[in-house]
């Protein structure tokens, strides 16, 4: 029987191997999809608490959570292709010249 | 019905304001001195509503039968709400000179800012999770966008692009934190996070604190607290001046009211297990602030590097909260309003410059002599680094006073004294800006005090800075410092638990 | 009510910012007027204070809470009770005449803007100065008054050393600093005063320091009145604290009018009346005779040095301190009510002997010799006036101010049965007399002697001299027509102070005692000098001529023990201690930060890979903390 721990490590591992993307990725394209991962991560962990609880809400959680993670990504692609029109590149090291 | 329709209408307006711009934008031919002054009237309208709201609001829910306790209205979101209107208003006045000076500039942009003050506004009445991160994320996806507005720069891109792959990553901390804190509670609901943590005092939370510390997190990194805090100054920088502007004022204090609902809340079980965070981060922040502000070459550099010190004063006063201060949480909404202010005329002149002359990069170097070139700017800018570094006479004095006093009050008077050893340090770097203007010799003649709405407004800063430190009582029916304090602390009692 | 003191307190201050606001650009006449017109205001808010203190008794009002945390409240409170109320009309009055007065003083002047003001933001800190309601107060306008009078000192710091046959050589950077020091070192004791007010009484408002007086330690009654007096010492220039006050005569002349002789320097005898329930008690009893006395020496010992100056407005400067001198006798033996009159009396009197000098000035460019003066009174026929009456008033001639006021404080040291104070007192009537009247004379009238030094002198236009004219009036009528509802007035506050029946009985002996004396002083200097001057070499050249003429040398003392072994020390330090221990320590100081700020820039690489390991530590950082607190805690 599939509990609602399995279900929460599954979201776990994902959150991980969203983690490790995002660190360890250069390209940028792959940093947004290691967002996403993670994002989809929490978004499995609230529809399994919700089918757990018997609550809807949850699940509109996870709907509310892409729309948020869509209009993020639509934003960032706008800039990747304003990066790569002016860059030719999409290798973070390429791309950061500002020092603080 | 009727009440809830009034108490609505302030975002209404800032959000019916925001697609009427997106619709209005498509008209070509409109000066942009014009959207500006359509947003300023909606965000006018907007305030002044609000403004009357808090006379007569105490502790109400938006709609109470649609969302059923999502929205909350009382004195705090009601405080905050005008704070943010009238920065946007103030931001957007200052700055309109420097909008007519670039091209790039056009009616999405206030749109864009409409949009983010309402995501801000939402942040500020929520009273649930899931609503508190999409406000955060609407607050953040526009800013985004404006921080890479000025598409022509490269650094413009380069600053959003690093604030859009670490603001999206850290926005996934927090929406990973709701879900466990749901996991475990069943519920998003502030207050019953509370209750949960009461009822269940001996099974096992743990859950429950990493999810919380998850959202600690994101909201540390939103305030720009170390080691949260690389982001800040590459953005400020890149960052067009208007949105830096905009920025540094509003968002902070933005996060500001989202986490003091919680903390003042939520996180009241468990302030031993998240207490200790607080105070390291507090003292992380306030000496790597100090060290970056000190090796910054920029101006706008400088200011950014010390907005980091100021949220280190704040986080300490967020300490004394858990520690028992009573009235430390007043502390830090008048030390926001303090900030407020002085960062909001520090930048207006910065703006106000950029707008004038092209060429400006606002480097240190571009300060010598300024105060024989324009005394009432040199003069406008002494009061704001001197409420900035907390000199006695002007606002900021008071507000770190008031922060120091609730540290020692809890007895942690090591912490106060290294808070006061910082503000020591920070006059190095603010009054270097000073001595620059005033001991050197001018390369530019004289100018003229330009009258304009912009540098009235910022002289109009500044003599609210004096006034709210020297004190009050001199003109009747107006708040003064003080009432200030009594206004924080009257806001945060209509929080209900 | 409150109104009214809010709107005499804060005229000047307004019209200050207002001047302020055209420091650095060039005259504009509208500086003057506006701050004239606001003190004008400011005078008549006093004075319908003063008829509705009269009536109704003192006001009082707080204005604000400037900090209040926890225990510690500070506030600023203010009160109009007789005492105030009178000081706020002399220092009004003064200083209203004083800003119509430089509007044509200073009409050539660089600085017109900027000397207007910095003249309200005086009158703004005397007013703080007098209005308080507490010590804090009170010492927040002393030092404004005293750095408001640092500027205006100085306000010519362009001015090179000149030195002169008749004047030492100092500038009026000099001499402001000279100022400014001596004062600092006098508020050292008023603040260990004002400390051990405040340890004792855990208040610094004078009704409650008053109330626990009974219940305090005697000798801890003494020390805060030997420490508040050192501070009055200061400011009133008191020996040996006296020597900045004639060097301060650098300062432009409507600046000595309003700070030294009418307002500042009485602000030492105004704290002494105030604090009268600290001085009237019989445990501080020595020391209130202490004062008496010390104020009775200096009286005796100004004029001396006034006897033989030549410098027009030194003069009148140590006339100034020696009538000081009788304002703390008075205070010192108890008559507070008296001192105050003869503060008052003088006030008016001296400001208007200064603003005659300044015409005189004016009209012969800035010559202060009187020796190279003479016959004026045919050019300056007001000026002449003027001065001759202000001259009378100091002289004590009945009926003027100075007739009342000083016949009463020599009555009182009668009364005290401490005739060597009556004696000196006495004597020191008939020197006034005399230094006054041989400037009148020397001055106004003789042979014309300015001829040979081809200065045309004028008379200053006429509304100058119109502005001039309420202190007039006042000098003549102030004593004869207020002192008896005066004395009433002010026993609503002060301690009432009643000769015995036997000093009624004999008074009249020594009203014409004084008289005699004061009238053989005019005779004499008329004698002397009314012809024209005529030089005695031998005089000149005797020990006493030139003791007096060289200020007892005690300015050289001060040089020689303070000024020189203070610069030879400092000079060590700087070489041996500063140069080598205490830089090399700065610089390090200053070199570690840099390069922690170097290092931490170094972390803020720009490089987005590096913020996100950044991101994740701090994560893993956090957690560790959490987890280290739960384990632990």
């Amino acid at each position: 029987m599939i509990e609602l721990s399995h279900y929460l490590v599954v979201s776990g591992i994902l959150f991980s191997i969203g983690v490790v993307g995002v660190l360890r990725r250069k390209n940028l394209l792959m940093l947004f999809f290691a967002t996403e991962i993670m994002l989809n991560a929490a978004n499995i962990a609230f529809a399994a608490v919700s089918s757990y609880y018997g609550d809807l809400s949850g699940q509109m959680f996870a709907f509310f959570i892409i729309a948020v993670a869509a209009s993020e990504v639509a934003v960032g692609l706008g800039l990747l292709i304003v990066l790569y029109k002016k860059q030719g590149t999409l290798d973070l090291d390429d791309l950061a010249v500002m020092k603080g | 019905m009727i009440w809830d329709l009034y108490l609505v209408m302030p975002l209404a307006l800032v959000f019916i304001g925001a697609l009427f711009l997106m619709l209005f934008s498509l008209v070509k031919q409109v000066e942009l001195t014009n959207y500006n002054l359509v947003t300023v009237a909606f965000l006018s309208v907007s305030l002044i509503i609000e403004l009357i709201i808090f006379q007569n609001v105490e502790h109400d829910y938006l709609f109470e039968t649609i969302f059923a306790k999502m929205f909350i209205v009382d004195k705090l979101s009601t405080l905050f709400n005008i704070l943010f209107l009238s920065g946007a208003i103030l931001t957007l006045l200052i700055n309109n000179n420097y909008f007519k000076s670039r091209d790039y500039y056009n009616g999405e942009f206030f749109a864009l800012l409409l949009f983010s003050i309402f995501g801000m506004m939402m942040l500020a009445h929520t009273n649930e999770l899931i609503t508190a991160f999409i406000s955060i994320e609407l607050a953040s996806i526009t800013l985004y966008v404006l921080v890479g507005y000025n598409h022509h720069s490269p650094k413009s891109s380069e600053a959003m692009l690093k604030y859009i792959i670490l603001g999206s990553l850290a926005g996934v901390f927090f929406i990973l934190g709701v879900a466990l804190v749901y996991g475990v509670v069943g519920s998003t609901y502030l207050g019953d996070i509370y209750s949960y943590l009461i009822h269940h005092q001996n099974s096992d939370i743990s859950l429950l604190v990493v999810g919380m510390m998850f959202m600690m997190v994101t909201l540390l990194f939103k305030i720009g607290a170390a080691p949260f805090h690389s982001w800040v100054v590459d953005v400020y920088i890149g960052s067009p001046f208007p949105v830096t502007m905009f920025m540094a004022t509003t968002l902070k204090i933005a996060i500001f009211s989202i986490l003091l609902r919680l903390f003042l809340v939520d996180f009241a079980p468990i302030y031993p297990l998240i207490l200790e965070i607080i105070k390291v981060v507090a003292i992380a922040t306030l000496l790597l602030g100090s060290l970056l502000a000190i090796a910054q070459t920029q101006l706008k550099g400088m200011l950014a590097a010390s907005s980091i010190v100021h949220v280190g004063y704040m986080l300490m006063a967020l300490y004394a909260i858990g520690v028992g201060s009573s009235f430390a949480a007043s502390a830090i909404i008048f030390y926001l309003i303090s900030y407020f202010l002085s960062a909001l005329g520090a930048f207006g002149i910065l703006s106000f410059l950029a707008s004038d002359e092209e060429k400006r990069h606002l480097s240190f170097d571009d300060f010598k002599g300024f105060a024989h070139e324009r005394p009432y700017m040199a003069a406008a800018m002494t009061i704001f680094m001197l409420s900035l570094a907390g000199f006695p006479s002007t606002i900021g004095f008071l507000g770190k006073f008031y922060i120091f006093m609730s540290v020692v009050e809890t007895g942690e008077i090591l912490l106060a004294g290294l808070g006061i050893l910082i503000a020591f340090i920070s006059i190095y770097y603010y009054f270097k800006l000073i001595a620059l203007m005033y001991f050197y010799p001018s390369p530019n003649p004289k100018k003229r005090f330009p009258f304009a709405i912009s540098t009235l407004l910022i002289v109009g800063v500044a003599l609210m800075i004096v006034w709210g430190g020297i004190g009050t009582g001199l003109i009747p029916f107006v708040a003064g410092a003080d009432g200030l304090l009594t206004i924080a602390s009257e806001a945060l009692k209509t929080i209900g638990k | 009510m409150e109104s009214l003191v809010y709107v005499a307190l804060f005229a000047p201050l307004v019209g200050s910012l207002f001047a302020a606001l055209f420091g650095m650009s060039p005259k504009n006449l509208i500086t003057g007027i506006a701050t004239s017109a606001l003190l004008f205001i400011s005078w008549v808010a006093s004075v319908l204070l003063l008829i509705h203190v009269v009536g109704n008794g003192a006001v009082s009002t707080t204005l604000m809470d400037w900090i209040g945390a926890g225990d510690l409240l500070i506030q600023f409170g203010f009160q109009v009770d007789a005492v105030t109320a009178v000081m706020m009309v002399v220092v009004t009055t003064v200083s209203t005449v004083v800003h119509v007065y430089s509007i044509g003083y200073m009409d050539h002047d660089k600085g017109f803007n900027r000397f207007f003001s910095y003249l309200s933001a005086f009158v703004f800190s005397m007013l703080v100065l007098v209005m308080s309601d507490n010590f804090a107060g009170l010492f927040i306008g002393w030092e404004g008054v005293g750095v408001c009078s640092w500027l205006l000192i100085g306000f010519w710091y362009h001015k090179e050393d000149v030195s002169t046959d008749i004047n030492p050589s100092i500038s009026p950077s000099w001499a402001a600093n000279e100022a400014f020091i001596m004062n600092r070192i006098a508020d050292l004791g008023m603040l260990i005063g004002i400390f051990l007010i405040y340890w004792n009484t855990g208040s610094l408002t004078y009704d409650t320091f008053f109330a626990s007086i009974p219940t305090m330690d005697a000798q801890l009654l003494v020390a805060i009145a030997v420490a508040l007096f050192i501070g009055a010492m200061g400011k009133s220039a008191q020996f040996p604290l006296h020597t900045w006050l004639a060097d301060a005569m650098e300062g432009p002349t409507p600046v000595s009018a309003l700070i030294h002789a009418a307002t500042m320097v009485t602000a030492g005898v105004y704290l002494v009346i105030r604090a009268n329930p600290l001085y009237s008690h019989e445990a501080v009893e020595g020391v209130s005779l202490f004062i008496a006395y010390l104020g009775t020496f200096v009286a005796m010992f100004a004029a001396t040095m006034a006897l033989v100056n030549r410098d027009l407005k030194r003069i009148i400067a140590y006339s100034t301190l020696s009538q000081l001198g009788y304002m703390f006798a008075a205070a010192g033996l108890g008559a507070y009510w008296v001192a105050l009159f003869h503060l008052a009396a003088h006030a008016f009197f001296k400001a208007l002997l200064f603003l005659g000098a300044g015409n005189v000035m004016h009209a012969m460019h800035d010559e202060l010799d009187i020796f190279k003066m003479g016959g004026l009174s045919k050019v300056m026929k007001w000026t002449y006036i003027y001065m001759g009456l202000a001259s009378l008033a100091l002289a004590g001639i009945f009926p003027l101010a100075g007739f009342y006021s000083k016949d009463t404080i020599l009555e009182v040291a009668i009364n005290e049965d401490t005739y060597l104070i009556w004696f000196a007192l006495w004597v020191t009537a008939g020197l006034t007399a005399f230094y006054s009247f041989r400037q009148v004379f020397l001055t106004f009238s003789g042979n014309e002697r300015y001829k040979e030094l081809g200065h045309r002198p004028h008379e200053m236009p006429n509304y100058v001299l119109i502005a001039m004219a309420p202190l007039a009036i006042l000098a003549v009528i102030f004593g004869f027509v207020f002192m008896d509802s005066f004395q009433a007035f002010t026993s609503t506050v002060l301690p009432a102070y009643e000769m015995s029946h036997a000093t009624h009985e004999i008074a009249w002996v020594f009203i014409i005692l004084t008289t005699l004396i004061a009238l053989s002083g005019i005779f004499y200097a008329y004698k002397k000098y009314g012809a024209g001057l005529i030089r005695d070499e031998k005089v000149e050249s005797s020990f006493v001529y030139k003791l007096l003429s060289n200020q007892y040398y005690i300015p050289k003392f001060y040089d020689s023990m303070f000024t020189k072994p203070y610069r030879e020390i400092s000079d060590m330090l700087w070489k041996r201690v500063d140069l080598k221990i205490v830089d090399a320590i700065v610089d390090a100081i200053a070199k570690f930060i840099y390069f922690s700020g170097d290092k931490s820039r170094a972390m803020q690489t720009g490089n987005l890979s590096h913020y996100l390991n950044w991101m994740a530590a701090g994560v893993l950082l956090v957690a560790v903390i959490v987890s280290l607190s739960a384990v632990l805690g």
